[in-house]
């Protein structure tokens, strides 16, 4: 075995298509790194400036304060961020398609929280060049054509049989040889991570590791399937097609056909009824009698009830009629977010058919970069928004005017812990499994040596 | 000659069952992505459409209001799927919808399909236009590869050769074999596309869909004949059919997954797009060097005053005969529409140059130009969808203008009160939306169009100057 293993180093070191492969490999993996870096950077910096005018203006706006006032509550907001954890650099997901920032008022918050952030579609439609797709795109490529013809290359050059009749079984043979390949794919995907790491200055904590975890598994199943294919001991060209065909089908035409499916099978809250729907909401609002709306509220509200005199009226009518819209527009807003959930439960439900999208959904969750995450960056704001809300609204029913100290009194955003994801031990064990059978089947097919 | 060696290669492949299965195969995805793609193009359109009479119901029973009440109502402004996406979806999926017409602001398109889904999305979706693009030039390669590696490797070609066949006449031969077995696949999934666009008769349906179609599909069977002269020339060229097959397989891998992300992530490296914050910042300044359509005490209000009150030569508003609010507001509203066009025409022409390195790139690889070309035929590239957000623009503008200008010849200044009725309303027309002409489409893709004459010119030459060292 050892000597298989120095003899294949030879071989590797001398054959100069496998070191541009993995030479190609290594180049994009750094341009990758690169790219993630510059996308994750600019993101940071965006949100550092937006908050940094939002300083500015607060700034200004105390020592613009002239005479307290009830109208500093519409003007007033503080900015919602969802900050990059440090592994999106690595796995940007769907960082580029959502906003990660949003100013967030007192008065209304459904108004403004589909609007987005600049992106060129062309660009979003091919996707980014990050280090996630390197792994998952490009690297079972130079896995396959590392090892497609570790035994049919023996066998047309002739020297398989001069091999195996130096008692090593043909299993023995191949497995050494694959293992070899696995420790030089490894190596450089080792190489390439903890590039990656350093240059993004991200932690090695357990999310990195388990990042790690699942791109080594992923590995694995693309050498079990080698294995398979290299069992089945047809021509090299047999096998180069063949697991460039299953590649295609992991890579390529699974996922496709899975978006495909979720497309059609989970159809979507009607969002452009949803958007008319809040505009009439909004305009009936405020077409309604002040007696009629502030009503309403203090039925539903009991606890906030007050006196209204003819010069409190006005205020607690907006706070009234800002509630009622907020109270029927949030079903609407409910209705697209559990759509939004049950077609990403469906994906997730279906993605273990191909290892490929399973990989890379488990790499977006644990770097926080995936739809899950805009989820929670809407509740955040929701949530702020409530605090703010309730903030302004008790100021204004208590009748106690803006004085200038409101800028100081008025809820900050608490920042959002993101928790340390955990070892994505499922998606792990999804992969592994569908990667056993294929060692199984390349295992049986090395019994014995076939049409040598 | 080229007739009988095109018959053998045709009939030999016609009885080769590992083609049989995997040219199958992939008949068959082409008629799942092509069923599909047309059903949920069926589906989305109705949807938009129906918005869109919903919204122009809407408008045309808002009850009665202030004109300039009304243009803050606003509507909305929903983009029909071209009647050719259901082939090639494109940027679709990452464009939005609709657009909020209302006054004083131009807004962004919103609701993209993409917003509602998570990262398996950008996997891709399987359209026809992926299997012909991305999947056939497999099936091509997988056909072609050994075309003369075999004849090698059996020692046939000599034999041929010495038969007086030139090694011209022998390629053309294979090519045309070839070209005759996969036009049987292709061939009438095209058919199928066409009919079933002649079938879409919807309201968007213009002239211009049966020239856009016909270049469509001619730029696809060049495309595809491309690929089997490259491949065909390869195999000429390598001495085995493993170095053949591993540089046709190397090479298609680094046209068609590596070099449209690497050009597209370099493109935005070297074309920033300003962020959604410093976008609107931008804006904000510059709408504050302009005139305050709501703000009486501006000072380039003040001097618009004084102009009007020369114009109709009277000493104050009240006795204009004319509605000055309305005036005010309509100056502003011009001020603030050209502030906004100007960034978002800065920003549409970084799009542009992002996705030019990509057009540029085609020259050297065909997939990148196909890509353009189908996309930008099919109606769903990212121009098309450009020129929707400045068609929605200019009808933002005219529904203000409307009730500016009724405003202003029919109340008097400070009248806020003026209502107006159903028949106002309805001198807005409907939204009405114009798919860009096809010789626009075409001037715009001139690069991607050349690109791929050059490639099918460069492969006629190279196969009618082939040479074979024995």
């Amino acid at each position: 075995m050892g000597t298989i293993l120095k003899y294949e180093g030879i071989n590797l070191l001398r054959n100069r298509i496998s070191i541009a492969a993995i030479a190609l490999l290594v180049v994009a993996g750094l341009y990758a790194i690169y790219y993630g870096k510059t996308e994750i950077t600019r993101q940071n910096s965006t949100i550092t400036a937006v908050l940094e005018a939002e300083k500015i203006k607060f700034e200004k706006a105390k020592s613009a304060f002239k005479e307290p006032n009830w109208s500093v509550s519409w003007r007033t907001g503080r900015t919602v961020v969802q900050s990059p954890a440090p592994l999106s650099a690595l796995s940007i997901g769907q960082r580029d398609v959502f906003p990660y920032y949003k100013e967030v008022r007192p008065h209304s918050l459904y108004g403004g929280i589909f609007s987005n952030e600049l992106a060129n579609p062309q660009k979003l439609l091919t996707g980014n060049f990050d280090l996630s797709f390197v792994f998952i795109f490009l690297l079972p490529l130079l896995i396959v054509a590392l090892s497609y013809n570790v035994l049919s290359g023996e066998r047309e050059q002739g020297t398989l049989s001069l091999i195996l009749s130096n008692e090593i079984s043909i299993r023995r043979l191949v497995f050494t040889k694959l293992l070899f390949r696995f420790s030089v794919v490894l190596a450089t995907v080792l190489s390439l991570f903890f590039i990656g790491l350093v240059w993004t200055k991200t932690p090695f904590n357990t999310s990195a590791i388990a990042w790690l975890s699942m791109v080594c598994v992923y590995i694995l199943f693309w050498f079990a399937v080698s294995f398979w294919i290299i069992g089945l001991q047809k021509s090299s060209a047999f096998n180069a097609l063949s697991l460039l065909g299953s590649w295609l089908l992991v890579v390529l035409i699974v996922p496709a056909l899975l978006n495909l499916y979720i497309g059609t099978a989970c159809p979507m809250s009607n969002i452009s009824d949803m958007q008319t729907e809040m505009r009439e909401m909004g305009n009936k609002g405020w077409e309604m009698k002040p007696a009629d709306a502030i009503g309403q509220y203090f039925a539903l509200f009991p606890k906030n009830r007050v006196d209204t005199t003819p010069e409190n009226s006005e205020l607690v009518f907006d706070v009234a009629v800002v509630t009622l819209m907020d109270k029927q527009t949030q079903p609407l807003f409910d209705g697209y977010r559990q759509a939004l959930k049950r077609k990403i439960a469906v994906s997730n439900a279906l993605s273990w058919l191909s290892p490929a999208a399973q990989t890379q959904m488990s790499l977006n969750d644990l770097a926080h970069s995936d739809t899950d995450d805009y989820l929670s960056f809407l509740n955040n704001m929701e949530t702020y928004y409530g605090q703010l809300k309730g903030f302004f609204d008790g100021e204004r029913l208590g009748n106690r005017i803006f004085e200038k100290t409101i800028y100081d009194k008025m809820p900050t955003v608490s920042a959002p812990i993101q928790p340390q994801k955990m070892m994505d031990f499922w998606s792990l064990i999804k992969v592994l499994l569908l990667a056993l059978p294929f060692f199984i089947m390349g295992f049986m097919g090395l019994k014995c040596v076939r049409n040598a | 000659m080229i007739q009988i060696l095109a018959k053998k290669e045709f009939i030999a492949l016609w009885r080769d069952r590992r083609f049989a299965l995997v040219g199958g195969l992939i008949g068959l995805l082409l008629l799942v992505a092509t069923g599909v793609g047309y059903l949920s193009y069926q589906k989305i359109q109705a949807e938009r459409l129906a918005a869109k009479a919903h919204v122009r119901e809407m408008w045309l029973n808002q009850g009665d209001r202030n004109p300039h009440s009304a243009a803050h109502y606003g509507s909305y402004a929903y983009r029909p799927k071209s009647p050719l996406s259901f082939m090639d979806f494109g940027t679709d999926t990452y464009t939005g919808m609709s657009v909020r017409l209302e006054a004083h602001k131009q807004n962004d398109a919103q609701f993209s399909q993409g917003q509602q889904a998570n990262s398996l999305i950008r996997f891709g979706e399987l359209a026809t236009a992926f299997v012909l693009q991305v999947l056939m030039p497999l099936l091509l390669i997988f056909l072609c590869f050994s075309a003369f590696t075999q004849e090698k490797e059996e020692k046939t070609l000599q034999l041929l050769l010495s038969q007086g066949v030139s090694v011209r006449q022998l390629a053309w031969g294979k090519i045309l074999g070839y070209s005759a077995v996969v036009a049987c696949l292709v061939v009438p999934i095209l058919l199928i596309i066409s009919t079933l666009l002649i079938f879409t008769t919807d309201a968007s349906f213009s002239g211009d869909w049966l020239p856009r179609t016909a270049i469509l599909m001619l730029s696809y069977l060049a495309y595809l004949f491309i690929f089997i002269m490259s491949a065909v020339w390869v195999s000429a060229k390598m001495d085995t059919s493993r170095s053949a097959l591993l540089s046709l397989l190397s090479v298609w891998v680094v046209l068609c997954i590596i070099i449209p992300k690497a050009t597209a992530n370099i493109g935005a490296n070297l074309h920033p797009v300003p962020s959604y914050f410093s976008f609107n910042k931008a804006i904000r300044e510059d709408e504050n060097k302009g005139i305050d359509g709501h703000n009486p005490e501006d000072e380039r209000a003040k001097v618009l005053k004084k102009e009007v009150l020369t114009k109709y030569k009277v000493d104050s508003v009240s006795q204009l005969p004319v509605n000055f609010d309305a005036i005010q507001m309509q100056e502003g509203e011009k001020y603030t529409s050209a502030v906004y066009d100007k960034h978002f025409k800065t920003l549409q022409a970084t799009f542009g140059a992002q996705n030019r390195v990509s057009e540029m790139a085609s020259v050297g690889n065909p997939f990148l130009a196909i890509r353009q070309l189908s996309m930008a035929l099919a109606g769903s590239d990212y121009v098309t969808h450009a020129d929707f957000q400045q068609q929605a623009e200019k009808y933002r503008f005219r529904l203000v203008e409307l009730m500016n200008n009724y405003a202003r010849d029919h109340s008097k200044t400070g009248d806020w009160d003026f209502t107006v009725n159903k028949e106002v309303w309805s001198q807005l027309p409907d939204f009405p939306y114009n798919t860009p002409s096809v010789s626009a489409v075409l001037g715009r893709n001139s690069v991607s169009l050349a690109a791929l004459g050059l490639w099918l010119v460069l492969g006629i030459l190279a196969i009618s100057n082939l040479k074979i060292k024995l």
